[in-house]
């Protein structure tokens, strides 16, 4: 109505500047507009308007319904016709449009749900990928340990006491492989579980070092204290500790070359305890650095290599976590690792200088 | 003459109790801790059969198996774990013979061993296939159980023939498919349901308890081997 009524002043005072033949033209304008804009029902609407305008104000005789020449007739039927039809064209056009953007809505939804099955379903892999690697590392024993004892208790394979001896060694260690692997689990489960409570007590830095040492393997462990004649107290977990330790010096062991050392070295500052295990195996792959702290996993080329469960970096993040510090990797100039247990904690030195 | 069994598998204890446990039953035992190996000793010791264990590093089991299949015939049994049911069927689809899921018994091994050992024997096409009491005649394309001929459809008989064939080996679906309906048929599972069904309907005594065609669930089928 109102583009209708605007149109119609305009056409006035162009008129008005001017004699403009066919000004009338002017409301195909409006009602194109108008359609593009309202749809349908507003373009025929505007459409009958402007018919009724055009011959209301611009058809002689001025100002009334009634039209004197027939040919005017004509020239009102066609602008209806005309803006019918534009606007019918605008509106379906709009309509095209909005069915388009409605579609691109759907679209982005599917898509946004796509993303999240995605999301899911990769949750779901990593789940399946520790559950295929625990029982692959539960089930693995499980077949030696079933092929012997089955091929003992067989009578008619002839078995020499050597044989004998040979198939229940696989047994003994493969029973002990198992039940370490089920230690592990639970002390996972434990730390993961936060039902680690800390009992803090001053101990000897070097004592906790040289311990974990003499007990895995002295001859390819060395410690490194920085300032060797000055032994700090720390105050400490020491099981915790330990266990952290024991984690990243096996860890190392297992994965450098067999008579390469693994070094230790400790260094304290600023209520911070800083232990390096550092040893000359291959080193970890950039986009692994994170990733062998997740529980079971394994670098790949090692995975069926090595036996061991994947679980030691985890247990000794979760634990130096559950201490207030961290276990975090870096490359170690000249090749190979370095795995850093960092700590707070308040240090005494001067109490046991030399002793 | 001592027959020659070939052990690839990386755990080291697996392969010292089959080595003592196949040595104990009279075979001679080599032992393979890699892909790359097992491939080696199977050109230079010329294995009567191999043992493969599917999870091996770098030079995974499955490529053993095709590798192996590229130019020998040796029966190949698979050693897999629980959740490697895809594959085992990749596997047996490559042409291993048969499967064990570990852990396994000695006794099932030594089974499955003599079971392929025996099928690699007669390699010569038989006229006349028999399990039981049954007995497929390839010349006459007669099937007979107990005497009574028994009356089977084109596929039906193609179906039994290939499974007679190859009895005691693991067919899997996709095998089966491929033999018995030709390439571009292997996705016909439904359709070789129907077909199997309808064959143990006219060989089996119980249909719902199969004694020659049995099913290897996931996998395929297995015809009876020994006539007992």
């Amino acid at each position: 109505m109102l583009g209708v009524g605007l149109t119609t002043a305009l056409i006035a005072w162009l008129r008005s500047q001017a004699p403009v033949p066919n000004a009338e033209m002017l409301y195909i304008l409006a009602v194109l507009s108008l359609a593009a804009l309202f749809g349908r029902g507003a373009a025929v609407m505007a459409a009958v308007l402007a018919f009724l305008a055009s011959n209301f104000f611009f058809t002689v005789p001025l100002y009334t319904f009634h039209v004197a020449d027939p040919r005017e007739w004509l020239a009102l039927g066609v602008l209806l016709l005309t803006a019918i039809v534009t606007g019918q064209l605008a509106a379906s056009l709009r309509d095209r449009a909005r069915l388009a953007e409605a579609r691109e809505r759907e679209v982005t939804a599917l898509y946004e749900l796509a993303t999240q099955a995605e999301v899911l379903r990769q949750a779901d892999q990593v789940k399946t990928a520790l559950l295929s690697s625990v029982s692959h590392d539960l089930r693995t024993p499980l077949a030696s340990i079933k092929a012997a004892v089955t091929t003992l208790m067989d009578d008619r394979a002839v078995l020499d006491p050597p044989a004998r001896r040979e198939l229940l060694t696989a047994v003994n260690e493969e029973t002990d492989r198992l039940t370490r692997f089920v230690a592990r689990l639970l002390e996972l489960s434990r730390v993961e579980g936060g039902a680690v409570e800390p009992r803090r007590a001053w101990h000897a830095l070097d004592d906790v070092l040289s311990d974990v040492a003499e007990r895995l393997d002295p001859g390819r462990t060395k410690i490194v204290l920085e300032r060797a004649q000055v032994l700090p107290l720390v105050f400490v977990d020491y099981v915790m500790v330990d266990q952290i330790l024991v984690n990243l010096v096996e860890n190392a062991l297992k994965y450098a070359p067999p008579d390469s050392v693994v070094d230790i070295m400790a260094s304290v500052s600023d209520g911070m305890v800083t232990i390096d295990v550092a040893d000359r195996g291959p080193g970890v792959p950039v986009v692994e650095r994170e990733r062998i702290f997740e529980r079971f996993y394994r670098s790949a080329p090692q995975r069926a290599v090595l036996s061991g469960a994947g679980i030691g970096l985890a247990i000794a993040r979760g634990l130096a976590r559950a201490l207030g510090g961290d276990v975090t990797y870096a490359p170690r100039g000249g090749g190979g690792s370095v795995f850093r247990l960092a700590l707070p904690t308040p240090v005494e030195q001067a109490t046991v200088a030399c002793s | 003459m001592m027959q020659r069994v070939l052990v690839v598998d990386d755990e080291p204890q697996i392969r010292r109790a089959l080595r003592v446990g196949l040595t104990g039953h009279g075979y001679e035992v080599t032992l393979a801790a890699s892909g790359e190996e097992a491939l080696d000793q199977a050109a230079t010791s010329a294995p009567d059969i191999v043992i493969l264990d599917l999870m091996l590093p770098t030079v995974s089991g499955l490529e053993v198996c095709r590798e192996l299949r590229s130019w020998s015939k040796v029966p190949i049994i698979v050693l897999s774990a629980k959740d490697q049911e895809r594959d085992k069927v990749e596997a047996l689809d490559l042409g291993a013979d048969d499967y064990l899921t570990k852990p396994f018994g000695m006794d099932e091994l030594l089974a499955r061993i003599r079971a392929a050992l025996r099928r690699g024997d007669s390699d010569v096409p038989e006229p006349v296939l028999v399990s039981g009491d049954l007995r497929l005649d390839q010349t006459r394309r007669l099937v007979t159980l107990r005497g009574d001929e028994v009356r089977l459809t084109p596929t039906e008989y193609e179906l039994l023939r290939y499974l007679m064939a190859n009895a005691g080996k693991v067919i899997t679906h996709r095998t089966l498919l491929r033999a018995v309906w030709g390439p571009g048929y292997e996705e016909g599972g439904q359709t070789l349901r129907v077909f199997v069904a309808q064959l143990r309907r006219k060989i089996e005594t119980d249909p719902s308890r199969p004694v020659f065609l049995r099913t290897e669930s996931g996998v395929g089928y297995r015809f009876r081997l020994d006539p007992s």
